[in-house]
């Protein structure tokens, strides 16, 4: 999870630049200041304002360093989260379509929100403060080595022992802390339920019993509460009064050593001034590093999230469909589900077929397997003889259409929703419109092709969208036309027309699937097919 | 909220006590601290033993002040916080149930676990903070201006500068946060439909111009966090930088001072009681900012609304004949769902209602069950306007059936009565006719079981039929189904359509799947398509399914 950093050295080492000017501003004032205490003992204040001016701009030098080092965290963190999140985008694109869909959108979205937050958090902030930490750490040693290294072994020795209590009390409170998010999490589903019962409580009379049942839910999550709290309070006035403990400790040490003429005054206010220098480092970094490290799990479940699990080799052209396209011996299972076996049929340039069956009775399926989503088991797909599976999807994409249940609307005008950015003649747009039915709902568009999309769509109804739908499958003139269940919004008059419309077309191939049949129309279908029992009839 | 606060007077009198502990504690080792210094620069090693002995005695007294002003303070917490709990869950039970659907299930449960926890955690302890800051602040000034007023009173000056530049920055903090939640949103629901058209993306090739625009949503995002970033570290670097500078500032001015015969001590003391001042006042207000709007939650969440008195409704619920609909117009959130549809429901038919997704099925059953009762048009039962329906009356004879069961952790009896004096008759009935008996039998003590943990152990099938057994000891004569059968497999779901179209009441559902052989015995079918209901019979329209199958 570090290499991810590689390329944001140059931001790295600016901040440690300017981190160790910081630092280095700071050791010279603070041993001036020691001196200027040592100093004021004599009683010989002729220097003054020499160190006045001194100390003085120290702290401007100080100051700048640290805006400038607070403008490159700000940097470093925007780019590198930038690069990440651009980087995860990518790779969500390239997933397969069906290994896409086998996660919820929203596992997706909360990747790209909460993890990433958590990375800005847990990582990218945590470096910069530990590299600031180094810096101050660095300073708060050289300062004590100067004075004395033995207090330099004596603090770090306190501090140890600081640390070896806190880890011993920490796993109790760990423990506490869980019980009491354990706790928590019965008690929010507790809620849930009730909340979801709302219309029972309320069309039965039952409010009584539910509020007397969550007061005592109530009391007992909160007492449970307190008791926990009651003993952490324990905990932390130790850890409270081993801390204190410590700093007198210290302090009466290098007293003593003063007393012993061993050190100065100055020196023992340089060493209480530093011993925050020392402290906050050491506290941060172990705060820090569990977080940092937490986080390399975050990391390793987006790259699995992200991989494509098939990644098969495609090498054939695709110039378009000619002859007809075979299904031999299909069969196909889904996660253990064997949904197709032994399909056989064949789809003729030009025919147009219907395909019908009961849901999920694999219907959806072959039209899946027909664009690409999946690979057959056993058996092939073959078009005018090559397989499928060879054919390079981006140009096999640009030789179907089609037309789904769900449409998908972007915030763009209606040409573009139609055009999908491609290239068509004023002709070819408005034929495409007409023949989907169309017609009328632009006409009375006060800025008809121009109006704009918004929302997804929220204010165009469900028989809009799929004549939208309709009118994009038709405008590519592609080979093939491939319809799910593109009539379920419509009423049956529309519905009959555009069905009408499309057996119409000549030279095109139509593959309808669909539950919605219309009896005048099966004769104009080349073949019906029946999808059902894993097997495939045609009639 | 001081109603909340001041409802136990003498806990919280105690509570506030217990704040200042910690300025006692501080001031304290701010003295002795103080003290051993000036033992040092004296070079008295009686002084100096002596001092460190109050030292010893100080980690004792300091540990004993810490411990009694946390138990002092949780136990009150405790309290109050239970009241708060009370208090936001009676808000949300005495909606009503049309109140209630207006927001989501999730912001309620928000509601009561988020927010509540929010208020306990920002409430108390920035109250905590903000005593305890204010407390150090006049309790250094004090003292302070005792040694030397002078100096005290450049403190006051220089705590105010600093407080004054925070305000000055505030405004831009919260605006440019504000910048920050916005632009997240847009980009959430950016790249939500993005996803969402996905597939469609890649099938048309189109997915590398999307990926840009995506590209573009992610920067604009990082920059605005940016900006907000640096600007707040700025600000902090900014008023930490004066803080620090005038620390520095008077720690040059007290060694000139020694010159005049200060003492080391006094010189630590002032030095350290200057630093709370000038490091405590700005973070002063910020901590009110935050118990105010912490007390703004508290109002939101708890604040009793008040409900419009039902108009009159004189009349009991009569079912004999029909349930008639006539010109019924009805759209929800700007969507026209229902345009002049008239239709009607016999007494004792089974209906199916059908459509696409989000045609307006479930808010069809809600309309006809008075739960929106903002309609145009009129539904009426033989007759008789709902509008013009007693609601406890309506309620008695109309039962639910949802896809979600909620079970109490209660008897099994008390599951099917819902806690009703039912006779043991009207019981047996509804077993049998729901399928339960053997779901009973296989229970050791039968009807009287807990079902424990709200019945999480039994399969969906037993919950439908515990669903179905409630409505028939209640004796209603309609029942509406919403799904009621998609959360069990196709066998059971078969079964339990069959058990809905056997019973005697007047059934109206909402459901997607066909199970051949059952789902034709529907006596009608209702399709809602574009704003319009058109009623078929079950026979006609399952004719082209049945067909096929």
């Amino acid at each position: 999870m570090f290499k991810q950093l590689r390329s944001f050295l140059p931001q790295i080492f600016l901040l440690s630049f300017f981190g160790a000017i910081i630092a280095l501003t700071d050791i010279i004032a603070s041993l001036k200041i020691r001196d200027l205490i040592d100093l004021s003992q004599t009683g010989d204040f002729t220097n003054f304002s020499n160190y006045l001016w001194l100390i003085a701009g120290l702290m401007i030098v100080s100051g700048i360093a640290l805006f400038t080092f607070h403008y490159f965290k700000a940097l470093f963190i925007r780019s590198s989260l930038t690069k990440m999140k651009q980087q995860y985008i990518s790779r969500v694109f390239k997933k397969n379509i069906n290994e896409f869909q086998k996660e919820n959108n929203a596992t997706y979205l909360s990747s790209l929100s909460n993890d990433y937050d958590q990375i800005e958090t847990n990582f990218l902030e945590p470096i910069v403060e530990l590299i600031f930490g180094i810096v101050n750490l660095s300073a708060g040693i050289v300062l004590f080595v100067i004075v004395d290294y033995r207090i330099l072994l004596i603090t770090v020795g306190l501090m140890g022992l600081n640390i070896l209590l806190s880890t011993l009390a920490s796993k109790p409170l760990n423990k506490h802390n869980k019980e009491r998010s354990d706790l928590f999490a019965s008690y929010t589903s507790y809620l849930k339920e009730v909340l979801s019962a709302f219309h029972i409580i309320k069309t039965n009379n039952l409010e009584d019993k539910i509020h007397h049942d969550f007061k005592q839910k109530s009391q007992d999550i909160q007492q449970k509460g307190f008791i926990i709290d009651r003993i952490k309070s324990f905990f932390f006035a130790a850890q409270n009064m081993t801390f204190t403990l410590i700093f007198f400790g210290l302090v009466i040490i290098v007293g003593a050593m003063a007393m012993k003429n061993a050190i100065t005054l100055g020196a023992v206010v340089l060493i209480v001034q530093s011993l925050q220098k020392i402290i906050w480092p050491i506290q941060n970094t172990a705060e820090a590093l569990p977080k940092i490290f937490s986080v390399k799990a975050i990391f390793q479940r987006i790259d699995n999230s992200l991989k494509n699990k098939t990644d098969y080799q495609e090498t054939k052209d695709f110039a378009g469909f000619q002859k007809n396209i075979h299904i031999n011996h299909l069969r196909f299972a889904y996660e253990d589900h064997l949904i197709l076996e032994d399909i056989n049929l064949e789809f003729e340039k030009g025919k147009k077929y219907l395909i019908v069956g009961p849901s999920g009775g694999g219907k959806s399926t072959i039209l899946k397997l027909l664009r690409k989503y999946f690979y057959p088991e056993q058996g092939s797909i073959l078009i005018d003889g090559i397989p499928l599976k060879d054919i390079k999807k981006e140009q096999y994409f640009s030789h179907i259409a089609n037309v789904e249940q769900n449409v998908f609307l972007f915030e763009d005008t209606i040409r573009h929703n139609l055009t999908l950015y491609k290239e068509y003649t004023d002709e070819e747009i408005n034929e495409a419109i007409a023949k989907a039915g169309l017609k009328d709902f632009i006409a009375k568009l006060p800025q008809g092709l121009e109006t704009m999309i918004y929302d997804n769509g929220k204010n165009i109804s469900g028989g809009e969208r799929s004549r939208l739908a309709i009118a994009r499958g038709l405008i590519n003139q592609a080979d093939i036309i491939f319809l799910d269940e593109a009539f379920a919004n419509l009423d049956a008059e529309k519905a009959k027309a555009i069905e009408k419309s499309l057996l119409d077309l000549k030279d095109v191939t139509i593959i309808n699937v669909s539950h919605i049949v219309f009896k005048e129309h099966r004769p104009m279908y080349d073949d019906v097919i029946v999808v059902k029992n894993k097997m495939a009839t045609s009639l | 909220m001081k109603d909340l606060l001041f409802k136990r007077k003498g806990r919280f009198f105690l509570y506030f006590i217990a704040c200042f502990f910690p300025v006692v504690s501080d001031l304290l080792q701010t003295y002795i601290f103080s003290k051993l210094f000036d033992a040092i620069a004296k070079l008295d090693p009686k002084y100096f033993f002596q001092v460190s002995l109050m030292a010893g005695a100080y980690v004792i007294i300091g540990a004993l002040l810490y411990i009694t002003s946390r138990l002092l303070r949780i136990s009150y917490m405790r309290d109050t916080i239970l009241d708060v709990r009370i208090a936001a869950f009676s808000k949300i039970m005495a909606y009503s149930y049309q109140q209630f659907s207006q927001k989501s299930k999730d912001t309620y449960l928000s509601n009561l676990i988020n927010d509540i926890n929010n208020f306990e955690n920002n409430f108390f302890i920035n109250l905590l903070n903000f005593i305890f800051r204010i407390g150090m602040y006049l309790g250094s000034l004090i003292i302070m201006l005792i040694i030397d007023y002078r100096l005290a009173s450049a403190m006051v000056v220089f705590s105010f500068i600093t407080f004054f530049l925070i305000r000055a920055f505030e405004k831009k903090t919260v605006a440019l946060q504000k910048q920050v939640s916005k632009t997240n949103e847009d980009f959430t629901l950016n790249i939500g439909n993005t996803f969402n058209g996905l597939e469609i993306l890649k099938l048309n090739n189109m997915d590398h111009k999307f990926l840009a625009k995506s590209f573009e949503a992610i920067n604009k995002v990082e920059q605005s966090k940016y900006r907000f970033r640096f600007f707040g570290d700025s600000q902090r670097n900014l008023t930490q930088g004066i803080a620090g500078a005038s620390t520095v500032a008077v720690l040059l001015y007290l060694i000139y001072q020694t010159k005049f015969g200060l003492q080391y001590d006094q010189l630590m003391m002032l030095l350290m009681l200057s630093g709370n001042m000038v490091f405590a006042l700005p973070d002063i207000f910020p901590r009110l900012n935050i118990i105010k709007s912490s007390k703004e939650i508290y109002d939101k969440i708890t604040a009793t609304e008040t409900h419009t008195n039902p108009n009159n409704r004189p009349h009991d619920f009569k079912f004999q004949k029909e349930l008639k609909v006539s010109n019924l117009s009805f759209a929800y959130d700007d969507k026209d769902l229902f345009h002049n549809v008239s239709f009607t429901i016999e007494k004792g038919k089974k209906y199916l209602l059908k459509g696409a997704s989000g045609v307006g099925k479930s808010t069809l059953i809600k309309l006809l069950s008075q739960t929106y009762p903002n309609y145009e048009g009129s539904i009426s039962l033989d007759g008789i306007d709902l509008k013009t329906i007693k609601d406890k009356s309506f309620a008695s004879k109309v039962a639910y059936i949802y896809q979600e069961v909620f079970l109490f952790e209660d008897s099994i009896k008390n599951n099917i009565t819902l806690f009703k004096e039912l006779d043991q008759k009207t019981i047996d009935e509804a077993i049998i006719k729901s399928g339960l008996q053997e779901f009973i039998q296989s229970r050791k003590q039968g009807l009287n079981e807990k079902l424990s943990e709200n019945g999480k152990n039994l399969s969906g099938g037993e919950r439908q039929r515990l669903s179905i057994a409630r409505a028939i000891a209640k004796k209603a004569e309609i029942l509406f189904v919403d799904e009621g059968t998609s959360a069990v497999n196709e066998e059971l779901g078969k079964a339990i359509e069959q058990t809905f179209l056997n019973l005697d009441n007047t059934v109206i559902a909402i459901s997607h799947r066909f199970y051949p052989g059952v789902t034709n015995q529907y006596d009608y079918v209702l399709e809602i398509k574009e704003g319009k209901i058109r009623t078929f019979t079950g026979k006609d329209y399952f004719a082209e399914e049945a067909a096929y199958v």
